[in-house]
């Protein structure tokens, strides 16, 4: 009731009438504090202010208050703070402060101490100061033990019941009213730190976390509860390193891309299979993204595991939906990957011992806090396991299955505000079964970036990159001996100066990608050989874009985010591209001749506008919800006939035939957190519209052809859905549960039939899977004993199936119902998983933990693949290679020295 | 160790497994007719078969024939020929009738017994170029248990004719001779196996002993073999013209292939457009077959579509082609060293015509 007595008042005195409150200021308050005006009033009126000096002493008159009433003027200075003033009477004024905020501050700071959480003292400032009302508080939050900014930490105004997130580089803004405030740091499995703020000013201040030594309640999996409440972003998800080492896994293999294929509205084709499917779209519609280089095949053992070593990764962040200005050239999603930088304090190693492969990450400093180094490598010996075992099965002996990964980083902080990073990443795998052909796929990447921060909340980025992909195949047979190679170089470079200040966080920047491809050189091995040489003509192409975003507030409820990007793209010669008539089907018998473009001549110039928006309105700190629209265009596309992605796929740039894919997203979300409960929840939707989508001829052959046009499609896609999730984040049991609904579909009408696909109607694309249901839980069975698990489902994705069979002169062939006309058998698969954690000794030189896990717990046979034998000649019958069919056991241990 | 090791393979190898899923797709409305004809420059007689495409779940594929009503072939300057049934769903044209020549249009029609008329596009007779020559590599392999096969890998040059011309398809046809000893063949009897010669042999059973009573009819056979895929052309294997180094196929060497020779002829289609579209599908379709990774193949496309009658599916071609022919002999001598070709232990006691694709007519080209 107490609390309610000065809005008594106030709305008592609204009917007074008031001379001196009407009085206008003749600018001569200008500079002065409120307290001396008012003494100033008081002196040459019949009036009395009532106050607490303490109160007002950091408020004074800065210019642009002349002309108004002193009424006005009260009410401007006090607006955002907790003060307000009454009129007792004509005469008499009070100024009076709403308890409720002392309140808040000092039952927050009790609560803390009661809970021995760590809280410093920080004051920015003097009351009396600058004397502004508002206030903008900034910092970096950073890893105590890396310096490393930490992204996605929740920044929290507890007094004011507002708060932020960190972004990408670990940086923070709150406006805050001058005066004191308790802002808590919360990051998952980090210890919570209290800021008891006094600020009088604008100020800095940056905060260290320290990873827990313990486990800690509030455990996610992912991470979206501020920053879906906070931000307008939309359908963005970070995941926690942590709690991916926790999850059960295949072998034992921490994955990140497996834990990707868990989120909602992602799927994937088959079991194992490489690569996810986001929102109805196609594997290659995802920017893969390390340290700023995209990654063009994230699959060890043809999708068994994923090429990152999470002991080297710091975070990820995915984005399904609102994809952010500063990411493009990819329709469905962008999954950020950062390494982690090494410690500036001392050694530290991580790693993993499996039953597949090994795992360690040594880092620390070379000059202690200025420069540090961390390097990492995984590897497996299961080639050394196959070749050991002696065994008549002439097949395992002849099979050789081998990966490794490996990553490098160097960083130099010349000062706080200035680093100069380099990077460098590997990966190689090497298959053979049944001794026939050898598949080699190896990815590189190194990047070289510098930045900085200038005062005033400016900061600016530079890097440079090379990547490369490519894979060989290789048959030694001394008969029909070959040796295909694919290569893709892109050399990068990107640039940004970003800007977070006065309420807005901005971005504008600059990135160019240079493409050189190799489709294709097939060479025979060997003198006997009765292979030819083949080289397809090589692919070059430059890809720019220009950036700006902003984010901002309207409004205290409502957020926005706003930008466009402006991309071009260049194919480039020398080629000589392939001229076919005009009256017919683009078939290589319908070619007329060629047309010759010089070397760097420009082949086709595509440019265009990618604007993006999201808004967020914020009903309270619990419920909010987004819009938000988002135009992508896409200039590479993955030439394949297959459902998931395999190593010898072809990347196709656009060009004289190729149109650039387009991709417009909608998508709205309501989010809900149950703050006392520890629940969250959200539920998005989207329509998403595809054109120039690629799809291939019946019967078209595509490796090795230098005419690709003639045998692929491009047409129109939609995709629509809707997604829930509800996570319990706190107590001893813990969980996850997404289920999502969602369609895609096809059209590929040609100007020819022959340029059709099921006679021009809509079909259903090899990634429409309706209905989607992943379940995740962590129980604490005791503090270092972990019971975790989970299980998925998903509708069986679409095929074509063999009908009827006819003879046509010596031969049998099958004749395929309309293209994806069935499904193949839905997907689930239980997983169950024991983490047993060290003991929680805050000093140890090692910390280790035990999983155990069960895959596939009730031996579920889903297929990676549905493929055809001949049950007769031209008879095809399918069959289902299930990967995984059988309940597969692992132990790993992982270890932390230092 | 190395049991433990073993366990941790057999724990990755064993969690994989192939078997057939059963989808159960519903049968289709109708089968569709199948049409499987062509005309060429060669003299005639030219034959056009008419089938029912059947369900692919079914464990006999016996292709069931199929009578027509009516069916002509004609060209586009009016030159049109009805053509007989010879057999059920087997029409033929008349040995001095229509004659296929560059440069003309083809289109066959058919008129089904209840009602439906089907007619196919237009196929345009392209030039057929020329075979240049066939030859052959002996080669050995080891399969995956490591035993060593041999085999003769074949070849050919060929010319398109056309430089603007190169969709061409080829056939290898391999022809050996065989003899069986059908009058050795034995029935149970009790558990003893007793003589049974068959009747299609020179002997009959009399008291007990095989007599001598008529020249046998399955003692002797020429058995075709063919390549496994339609050998369309590729554009990256013609050079100004010429085809060089093509692969056919392979003779394997084994005791019936060398019992005398091989006989192998490349046969050269030239092909429309069309025609070639239609067998470079099924040669992918063929190709994608056994593969993990699924490639999916789709549909056939033909040339037929109908005119008239309650709508039924169709599939098939009918085209036009010039065809161009070579042919060798592989003698037992071509064979490095004869102790190669393995030997006969016992006499096959069963008619030759039980070898698949095999006649007992002396091919001309043997004699």
């Amino acid at each position: 009731m107490k609390l309610f007595l000065p809005l008594i008042f106030i709305l008592f005195s609204i009917s007074l009438s008031a001379q001196v409150l009407d009085t206008k200021l003749d600018g001569s308050e200008n500079g002065k504090s409120l307290e001396s005006v008012l003494q100033e009033f008081e002196a040459k009126n019949p009036v009395r202010f009532y106050f607490l000096p303490d109160w007002i002493s950091s408020i004074q008159f800065a210019e642009g208050f002349e002309g108004k009433t002193l009424r006005t003027g009260l009410t401007d200075l006090f607006l955002g703070t907790d003060l307000n003033f009454v009129e007792l009477d004509p005469n008499t004024i009070v100024i009076v402060k709403d308890p409720t905020m002392v309140l808040q501050y000092n039952t927050t700071l009790t609560v803390a101490n009661k809970e021995q959480k760590k809280i410093e003292k920080v004051t920015l400032g003097a009351p009396g100061g600058t004397g502004r009302k508002t206030v903008t508080f900034t910092g970096k939050v950073v890893d105590s033990k890396t310096d490393g900014p930490m992204v996605g930490v929740n920044v929290l105004v507890n007094d004011l019941k507002t708060g932020t997130i960190t972004n990408i580089d670990g940086q923070f803004e709150l406006k805050l009213p001058a005066g004191s405030h308790v802002i808590s740091f919360n990051f998952i499995n980090y210890e919570e730190r209290i800021l008891d703020l006094e600020i009088y000013t604008n100020g800095s201040h940056d905060i260290k976390l320290e990873e827990t030594p313990m486990v800690l309640e509030e455990i996610i999996v992912q991470d979206r509860t501020m920053r879906d409440i906070q931000t307008s972003s939309i359908g963005v998800t970070q995941i926690s390193i942590k709690e991916i080492k926790r999850a059960p896994a295949l072998l034992g293999e921490v994955d990140l891309i497996k834990q990707i294929q868990t989120l909602p509205g992602v799927t994937t084709t088959g079991e194992a299979a490489s690569g996810f499917n986001v929102r109805g779209g196609s594997a290659d519609q995802n920017l893969i993204m390390y340290d700023g280089m995209p990654v063009f095949n994230s699959s060890h053992v043809f999708g068994f595991f994923s090429t990152f070593n999470a002991e080297a990764v710091r975070d990820v962040t995915f984005h399904s939906g609102g994809i952010p200005a500063e990411y493009g050239g990819r329709m469905s999603s962008v999954l950020n990957i950062r390494s982690r930088e090494g410690s500036y304090e001392k050694w530290e190693a991580t790693g993993g011992i499996g039953i597949i492969s090994t795992n360690l990450a040594v880092g620390g400093p070379i000059v202690k806090d200025k420069t540090s180094i961390i390097v990492s490598a995984r590897s497996t010996y299961s080639d050394w396991l196959i070749n050991t075992v002696k065994s008549n099965y002439v097949d395992l002996q002849n099979s050789t299955v081998t990966f490794y990964d490996g990553s490098a980083k160097l960083t130099h902080l010349f000062t706080k505000q200035t680093k100069l990073t380099l990077s460098a990443y590997v990966s190689h795998d090497q298959f053979r079964l049944r001794g026939d052909s050898t598949y080699r796929w190896d990815t590189k990447l190194s990047t070289l970036q510098f930045d900085h921060e200038f005062k005033g909340g400016f900061n600016f980025g530079v890097m440079a990159g090379y990547g490369s992909y490519q894979y060989n195949v290789l048959d030694q047979n001394p008969d029909t001996g070959f040796d295909l190679r694919y290569k893709l170089e892109y050399p990068t470079a990107k640039t940004h100066i970003g800007f977070v200040r006065a309420g807005h966080k901005a971005e504008v920047g600059f990135q160019s990608t240079y493409y050189n491809f190799n489709p294709g050189t097939f060479a025979p091995t060997n003198e006997n050989s009765d292979r030819k040489f083949i080289q397809i003509d090589r692919q070059r192409s430059i890809e720019s874009a220009a950036y700006i975003s902003d984010q901002f507030d309207i409004t205290k409820k409502l957020n926005v985010t706003v930008g466009l990007r402006y991309s071009l793209f260049d194919a480039l010669g020398e080629a000589d591209v392939a001229l076919y008539k005009a009256d017919a089907p683009l078939a290589t018998f319908n070619q007329t001749g060629t047309l010759h473009v010089d070397s760097g001549k420009k082949i086709r110039s595509f440019n265009n506008p990618e604007p993006r928006i999201a808004f967020r309105y914020a009903f309270n700190e619990e419920q909010s919800i987004k819009i938000g629209y988002n135009r992508m265009f896409q200039y590479l596309h993955l030439v394949t006939n297959t459902t998931a992605i395999t190593p010898v796929d072809i990347w196709q740039p656009s060009g004289y035939y190729f149109k650039p894919q387009l991709g417009d997203q909608l998508s709205a979300g309501y989010f809900r957190t149950f703050t006392k409960k520890g629940y969250e929840s959200f539920v998005e939707a989207y329509y998403k519209t595809m054109n120039n989508i690629l799809d291939f001829k019946d019967g078209a052959i595509l490796l090795l052809n230098p005419s690709l046009e003639t045998d692929l499609l491009q047409g129109k896609g939609r995709a629509y859905g809707v997604e829930f999730s509800v996570k319990k984040s706190t107590g001893r049991f813990i969980g996850a549960l997404s289920y999502a609904y969602s369609r895609s579909f096809r059209t590929i009408i040609g100007t020819f039939p022959e340029e059709n696909i099921n006679d021009g109607r809509e079909y259903r694309s090899n990634f429409d899977q309706p209905h989607v249901v992943n379940l995740s839980w962590r129980y604490n069975i005791t503090r270092r004993y972990f019971f975790t698990g989970g299980f998925t489902y998903h509708t069986g994705r679409p095929i074509t199936l063999p009908l009827t069979a006819y003879s046509i002169q010596n031969f049998t062939v099958s004749a395929f119902s309309d293209r994806n006309q069935f499904r193949i058998p839905d997907y689930h698969r239980l997983d169950i998983g024991l983490v047993v954690e060290g003991n929680h000794k805050r000093r140890k030189i090692l910390d280790g933990t035990w999983t155990f896990s069960v895959y596939n717990v009730y031996a579920r046979r889903n297929p990676y693949s549905i493929f055809f034998k001949e049950a007769r000649p031209g008879i095809l019958r399918p069959y289902r290679l299930a990967v995984i069919g059988t309940a597969l056991p692992s132990l790993s241990y992982s270890f932390k020295i230092g | 160790m190395n049991r433990s090791l073993l366990t941790f393979v057999l724990l990755i190898t064993a969690a994989s497994c192939v078997d057939r899923v059963n989808f159960d797709p519903p049968l289709p409305a109708a089968f569709a007719v199948v049409i499987d004809g062509f005309i060429s420059d060669q003299p005639g007689p030219y034959e056009v078969r008419i089938s029912k495409a059947f369900d692919i779940q079914s464990k006999t594929s016996i292709k069931q024939m199929v009578n027509v009503a009516s069916i002509s072939i004609s060209d586009n300057v009016g030159n049109t020929e009805e053509l007989v049934r010879v057999q059920n769903g087997i029409y033929r044209t008349s040995s001095n009738g229509i004659q296929g020549t560059v440069g003309r249009a083809y289109k066959l029609k058919i008129g089904m017994l209840d009602g439906r008329v089907y007619e196919s596009e237009p196929d345009t007779l392209f030039p057929g170029g020329t075979v240049d020559s066939v030859y052959h590599e002996f080669v050995s392999s080891k399969d995956l248990e490591g035993k060593t096969n041999y085999d003769f890998d074949m070849y050919f040059n060929s010319t398109t004719g056309s430089l603007n011309h190169h969709t061409f398809l080829w056939k290898m046809v391999g022809t050996y001779q065989v003899d069986t000893n059908p009058e050795a063949f034995k029935v149970s009897c009790g558990e003893a196996k007793c003589p049974a010669p068959l009747s299609c042999s020179s002997y009959t059973l009399q008291n007990g002993q095989l007599e001598y009573y008529k020249p046998c009819d399955c003692c002797t056979c020429w058995v075709n073999i063919y390549n496994d895929l339609p050998l369309v052309s590729d554009d990256q294997l013609a050079l100004n013209g010429r085809f060089t180094k093509v692969k056919a196929g392979k003779v394997p060497l084994t005791q019936w292939t060398f019992m005398y020779k091989v006989h192998l002829e490349i046969q050269q289609f030239s092909l429309s457009p069309q025609a070639f579209t239609f067998w470079r599908g099924i040669k992918a379709q063929k190709m994608a077959t056994n593969s993990l990774f699924q490639p999916l193949t789709g549909k056939i496309i033909g040339n037929f579509h109908q005119l008239s009658g309650v709508e039924g599916p169709v599939e098939g071609i009918f085209y036009a082609s010039s065809i161009k022919t070579k042919s060798i002999f592989i003698q037992r001598s071509d064979v490095p060293n004869e102790g190669l070709i393995p030997k006969q232990s016992l006499p096959f006691e069963d008619s030759c015509l039980t070898f698949g694709n095999s006649t007992n007519i002396q091919p001309d080209f043997w004699r």
